[in-house]
């Protein structure tokens, strides 16, 4: 199931993926709008975090083809998918546990001069680039109300931190990278309250219109991601059943029935 | 008393410590910040010393012979079993002889170490060639162990590379008469010009072999540039990412760090620094003996000095390793005395020897049972077989006390098993008590303190004005 996207940026084919005998990917088909908010939505098991894993290349898919910007990205590594511009968070924040806050903003920035086994002696070649990164690290962590947990600048550790207040972090590290084309966000507001989901969507929106950036979210909180959105796409039992405008996916009669149960 | 500290640390303990300070350093680079479980520690360091043992006295005998075209024949002419084995053949003396039978590299290191050492020149070219070979070969064996490092989870990477270098020292080496004298060890022919004896004369005390002070004073400069390599490193975008690396190599990866390239690079670097330590190590502890370098001195002790001291600090396994070394010492020094006060609770101990051997074997499947709190996995197998490992040593211990007589005979069994037990029980002590050891592991400090202030400041001061934000939040409460 695919709807026609004039100039998708990311088009998955055919993808199926199989664990054991499960089969948690189905010959999914879908197309990615470049420069819009895409959502993913599904039951619990409907494989839209398999997907996300086959698209950033944590998972090979077993059969099927992953195309990003007209490239066929099926062999490439993660680190190589992330350098052509996709970048994703993870369900369960997957946080650096002994870096401190700051740290683990800064370190979502690929790139740096500095980071090798010889040229990080070199501290002027590093300098400008670490002083921007930790400019605009402190000015994310500001905007997701994580500066106050900056007491005595950064040293405190994930772990210190509330379940929100981590999925925040993991979303100021997902917009360190310089120039991402593509952010895949896996439940950025599971735990977040009301108000700030709102701003964190709001945000993700504003980037988009302002950078360009194309962002695929998977989201259970339909009732504020909706309005969001530009785009939605609903999987069942890893299949793409719907795909669309946000609200007539919604609407789609497989999708109330996926969702209550039939 | 000149040459000795306390009475326990003499200048080549000195040495010996300056040398597993600097192995430490290389492991907590690799081990402490990339998060590669490396128990195969001791590979590395032998492999330098390897070099100076079985490559260095093949290639002074190639300079010594190419100099003095007569060497041989003289040498055969003054031991008639030379002439007839090897009939003056120089490549079979090269091949095997200098290195690989023990009695001619006997015979031949000290003449070799005399002609070279006359001419500066000769001496350099061989200093160049041997550590220059020891950091290359080193390199290479730390990227064919990282080989590994790429394809296996962590646990099953420690056990990998503790194969591994037991494999080539243990079976390789230790086997291998060939290579550099297999059980019998090889001596070796130290790469100081005499120019260099000479100028250290004056600085060096009576009683002490100028040969140790070079050694120590290469030594401390080697283990000076280790520092400030490691904590250059330890202080930059580096090794920012490699903490990263080892905290979540998955999360790492996805924001576009080639994993298995990083670790290539830290496994050469690491094995490196640890192969020169080994070189250092093996000019004064000649004939260089595979067995010598053991799993224990150089895999379990450095592991248990980074634990001590702190994971991921620099200063911290330096003071761990100057911790464990003392109290190596310690136990090395006051070992008789102490056991001569502990034999009539030995008695004791023997008669009741099958009941606390059960008992403790029981405390040992109680404490394995009720696995304590640790961050990784490879940190509770490690607890867990220190467990058994110190259990076992107690268990052994009680065993060997029915036979008081035979180890009171027997004083270097007796402190090889407290080493175990000592070197066991600090793991197994710190991980339960404290296990980010005595002092912690802290953010890279890329910037300093007041750069961040300066930067946060002014991050403040842009963001106060926004206009952008202000909406948001008014979007967000309508909606």
């Amino acid at each position: 199931m695919s709807i026609d996207i004039p100039e998708p940026i990311l088009e998955v084919r055919g993808v199926s993926k199989y664990f054991g005998n499960l089969k948690a990917l189905d010959g999914v088909d879908l197309s990615i709008p470049r420069g819009k908010v895409t959502l993913l939505i599904g039951p619990n098991g409907s494989g839209k975090t398999t997907l996300i894993n086959v698209i950033t290349g944590v998972l090979r898919p077993d059969s099927g083809r992953v195309v990003f910007e007209g490239v066929d990205i099926t062999g490439l590594e993660a680190h190589e998918r992330f350098r052509l511009g996709i970048v994703r968070t993870f369900q369960i924040p997957r946080l650096f546990q002994n870096l401190s806050v700051l740290e683990n903003t800064v370190v979502g920035r690929y790139g740096n001069p500095g980071e090798g086994v010889v040229r990080g002696l070199l501290r002027s070649l590093w300098y400008g680039f670490e002083r921007t990164s930790h400019e605009d690290a402190l000015g994310h962590l500001d905007y997701l109300r994580l500066k106050e947990q900056l007491v005595d600048i950064g040293e405190r550790r994930p772990r210190e931190l509330s379940g929100g207040q981590m999925k925040l972090l993991e979303i100021s590290r997902a917009l360190m990278p310089s120039k991402p084309k593509l952010i895949i966000m896996d439940e950025p507001i599971a735990g977040v309250n009301p108000v700030l989901a709102h701003e964190i969507f709001s945000f993700i929106r504003r980037v988009c219109a302002r950078d360009g950036i194309t962002f695929l979210v998977v989201e259970h909180r339909l009732d504020i991601a909706v309005e969001y959105a530009d785009y939605a796409y609903a999987m069942h039992l890893g299949k793409v059943i719907a795909g669309g405008d946000p609200r007539s996916v919604l609407e789609d009669p497989r999708v109330i029935e996926s969702y209550l149960g039939g | 008393m000149v040459d000795s500290l306390l009475g326990i640390f003499t200048l080549t303990d000195v040495l010996d410590l300056i040398i597993i300070t600097v192995v430490v350093l290389a492991l907590n680079l690799m081990a402490g910040y990339a998060g590669i479980p490396n128990f195969g520690m001791a590979v590395f360091v032998f492999i330098g010393a390897f070099i100076l043992a079985g490559v260095g006295t093949r290639i002074a005998l190639l300079i010594a012979s190419y100099v003095d075209p007569g060497f041989i024949d003289t040498l055969g002419r003054e031991h008639a079993f030379i002439a007839l084995k090897y009939n003056g053949s120089l490549r079979d003396l090269v091949l095997y002889g200098v290195a690989g039978d023990p009695v001619v590299n006997r015979i031949a290191t000290p003449r070799l170490e005399a002609i070279i050492s006359q001419d500066l020149i000769l001496s350099i070219i061989l200093l160049i060639i041997v550590f220059g070979l020891a950091i290359i070969v080193g390199a290479l064996t730390g990227i064919i162990a990282s080989f590994a490092a790429t394809r296996l989870k962590e646990d099953y990477l420690a056990i990998a590379l503790l194969a591994f270098s037991e494999m080539m020292v243990t079976v390789v080496f230790d086997q291998t008469d060939s290579l550099a004298g297999g059980p019998n060890g090889a001596w070796v022919v130290r790469p100081w010009p005499n120019v260099l004896e000479n100028a250290i004369k004056p600085i060096t005390p009576t009683g002490v072999s100028p040969d140790l002070m070079i050694a120590l004073i290469v030594g401390l400069l080697t283990l000076l540039l280790c520092i400030l390599y490691a904590e250059r490193i330890a202080n930059s975008p580096m090794g920012r990412m490699l903490r990263a690396m080892r905290d979540d190599d998955l999360a790492i990866s996805v924001y576009g760090r080639d994993v298995a390239l990083t670790r290539l690079k830290v496994m050469a670097v690491g094995a490196a620094i640890a192969s020169i330590a080994g070189a250092i190590y093996a000019t004064i502890h000649s004939p260089v003996k595979a067995i010598d370098y053991n799993r224990f001195d150089w895999t379990f002790t450095p592991w248990a000095m980074m634990i001590l001291g702190g994971v991921a600090n620099n200063w911290g396994v330096i003071l761990g390793a100057i911790t464990i070394y003392t109290g190596k010492r310690l136990i090395h020094f006051y070992m008789p005395g102490l056991l001569t006060t502990l034999t009539p609770i030995l008695e004791i101990v023997s008669r009741f020897a099958v009941p606390l051997v059960l008992v403790t074997i029981l405390v040992i499947l109680l404490l394995v049972t009720l696995r304590p709190r640790a961050k990784s996995s490879t940190m509770k197998r490690l607890i867990t077989y220190t467990i058994i490992g110190l259990g076992g040593s107690i268990v052994l211990v009680i065993i060997l006390s029915i036979s008081i007589k035979a180890i009171l005979d027997n004083i270097d069994i007796v402190r090889a098993i407290t080493l175990n037990i000592f070197v066991g029980l600090i793991i197994l002590l710190v991980l339960y008590l404290k296990p980010q050891g005595i002092i912690p592991e802290k953010p890279s400090k890329t910037l300093s303190r007041k750069e961040l202030e300066e930067i946060q400041t002014k991050s403040y001061k842009e963001k106060a004005p926004n206009p952008d934000k202000t909406t948001l939040d008014t979007q967000s409460k309508e909606v």
